[in-house]
């Protein structure tokens, strides 16, 4: 029998309901585990201990665990999603201090099913990047190879739910943000339709693109934390109207009428792990086997999806973050003159390296003069990416790809060579620009590494590429593989 | 479109950052090579293609009834300010040493 911080949601709630495991016993046991482990992983920012085991204490006493769907279930947060008395810093020395007024719709609703929030974990500085290492407020170490990164933005998440340090976790996902990791630590992770989730208390960094999502142990665990999370909300009128959708019971491990399409741009050797490619190439044989058709399908546009989300992300971040100024919230700097020394100073202070290069692209692509030539025609590119799914998705149900060229790189490997870093996105950030739901789960290791697998479905359809998710967890044991204890 | 220091220093008026030597030294030619990267797009033939900005759901997006609700109590918003006295936000004189 799993400890209990092992255990995954569905697991740990089948007991909890059962009555055989207290809340006060499950959270517990999670905390005690951030407590061994956490030093060597840094996946939080800070951990909810007393408030965490209070909260526990009540649940159990008051008899009301069994009947929430999450009861006594022990989440992790990103700390770019607000909860209301906490910090939330975006892992930024800007907002080190910042405690924030209100709590995230998707933190309420999961607080609402009876969940426990442990705490906020790392990121890469207002979750540009792909690796964390742009946290300005420490290192997180990826749980299989503490050499590795736990990929990013959300690796404090994916690292959380990998060590075992928290049941499941809500990450963001802008480029790739929660599947990039999930695959880099051998966990699954979701990035719901653009719309699905309220971005109400989720700290915006490119608005047109931005996703909140879960990351759990195994599919069925995000499906049922994506139904509790999803849904219309009157406070961000982005989200989409359309009511939040049954999932868990749509997991039935039949994949027999599916067509499943193969792009043969993301099908290329070059610039590809070919240990990557093995593992992925395997995926498809079991899934071939339990009786899902494939097609090659064409996303012709692929060579420039990257161009283009880096030109409308840094677009979209320089405006969104025009508002940390030094004057409402965050931290001020001092001894200025005037108002602009005070806007400069405060801003210059406050970021670091990679925000400040995004804001300057971002502020070169919008400027004056540059406009059109290049925020017009990454919008107009924007198009034909889209195009190039819907015409897809005529041929088939759904997309799969690696969700990452590559397992874990070592910290630092990539760190002088921004461009390099962006490159590494290039799987993932076509769901982001397209709209399109995606689902990273683990399909085996390369040299040690966790593999990641990426199903992509159409606009609204995650039961689809959960479906196909669970299939193939039922068919392999992957997901079973737990990282190395620390030495 | 190459970017140079004086384009540089052109942005950081624009978006209110100061960078030190050595950074507008790393960043002048980080920026040129990924702008040098994303200039591949001008191969694209996007004529008559209608760019996207907004999804479809949000073209028809609702907003609420126009009615009084509860906000933020002011002195919670205040109360996260670097400076505040008296209900406002406190700042620096806004008519300094001659920035344009």
């Amino acid at each position: 029998m799993s400890a209990l911080h092992a255990l995954g949601v569905t697991e740990l709630r089948a007991r909890l309901a059962a009555g055989e495991v207290s809340p006060v016993q499950a959270v517990g046991a999670t905390l005690d585990a951030i407590a061994a482990r956490d030093a060597e992983v840094g996946a939080y920012l800070e951990v909810f201990a007393d408030e965490a085991a209070a909260r526990a204490r009540a649940l159990t006493d008051s008899g009301a665990c069994k009947a929430l769907p999450l009861g006594g279930v022990p989440i992790a947060i990103k700390d770019n999603i607000c909860v209301a008395g906490r910090r939330t810093t975006c892992a930024s020395r800007i907002l080190r201090d910042y405690v924030s007024p209100y709590t995230a719709t998707a933190v309420e609703r999961l607080e609402a099913a009876g969940a426990i929030i442990l705490g906020k974990t790392n990121l890469d500085e207002f979750a540009m990047g792909s690796s964390t290492e742009n946290s300005a407020l420490g290192t997180t170490r990826n749980p299989w190879d503490r050499a590795r990164a736990p990929g990013g933005s959300s690796g404090g998440s994916a690292a959380a739910v990998a060590a075992e340090m928290a049941a499941a976790a809500l990450g963001s996902d802008t480029g790739g943000s929660i599947r990039q990791p999930a695959s880099f630590c051998g966990v699954v992770g979701l990035k719901p339709t653009y719309g699905r989730v309220s971005r109400w208390g989720l700290v915006a960094f490119a608005s047109s693109l931005d996703q909140i999502g879960p990351f759990g142990r195994r599919v069925v665990d995000c499906a049922q934390a994506l139904e509790l999370i999803a849904g219309y909300d009157e406070r961000d009128s982005t989200s989409l109207p359309e009511p939040a959708p049954s999932l868990c019971e749509h997991l039935d491990g039949e994949v027999s009428e599916l067509v499943i399409g193969l792009p043969r741009e993301y099908f290329v050797e070059e610039g590809v792990d070919p240990g990557v490619l093995v593992r992925v190439h395997e995926a498809i044989a079991v899934l071939e086997k339990a009786g899902a058709r494939f097609v090659e399908v064409s996303l012709p546009h692929t060579a420039h999806t990257i161009a283009t989300y880096y030109l409308i992300a840094t677009a979209e971040a320089s405006s969104n973050l025009a508002r940390f100024d030094g004057v409402r919230y965050g931290r001020r700097a001092e001894r200025v003159e005037d108002l602009q020394e005070l806007y400069e100073r405060s801003r210059s202070e406050g970021f670091g390296p990679e925000v400040k290069r995004r804001i300057l692209l971002g502020t070169f692509v919008l400027s004056a003069g540059y406009y059109d030539a290049y925020y017009g025609k990454a919008q107009k590119v924007r198009t034909l990416i889209r195009r190039d799914f819907e015409q897809a998705f005529e041929r088939c149900d759904l997309i799969l790809t690696p969700t990452s060229p590559e397992t874990a790189f070592t910290l630092g490997a990539k760190s002088d060579d921004p461009l390099s870093m962006y490159l590494s996105d290039v799987y993932t950030v076509s769901a982001n620009l397209a709209g399109l739901p995606g689902l990273s789960l683990p399909c085996g290791f390369s040299d040690g590494m966790p593999v990641g697998l990426q199903l992509l479905g159409r606009p609204l359809d995650e039961a689809t590429i959960l479906r196909v998710g669970d299939a193939f967890e039922r068919r392999t044991a992957h997901h079973l593989v737990q990282p190395p204890e620390a030495p | 479109m190459k970017i140079d220091r004086d384009t540089i220093r052109h942005l950081e008026r624009l978006a209110r950052i100061e960078l030190d030597a050595d950074e507008v030294a790393r960043i002048t030619e980080q920026l040129d090579r990924i702008v040098t990267f994303v200039e591949q797009l001008q191969s694209v033939d996007t004529t008559g293609v209608a760019p996207t900005g907004l999804m479809a759901h949000e073209e028809s997006a609702r907003l609420r009834a126009d009615e009084r609700c509860e906000g933020l109590a002011r002195e919670t918003v205040l109360g996260q300010a670097p400076d505040a006295s008296a209900g406002f936000f406190r700042v620096p004189r806004v008519i300094g040493k001659g920035e344009s």
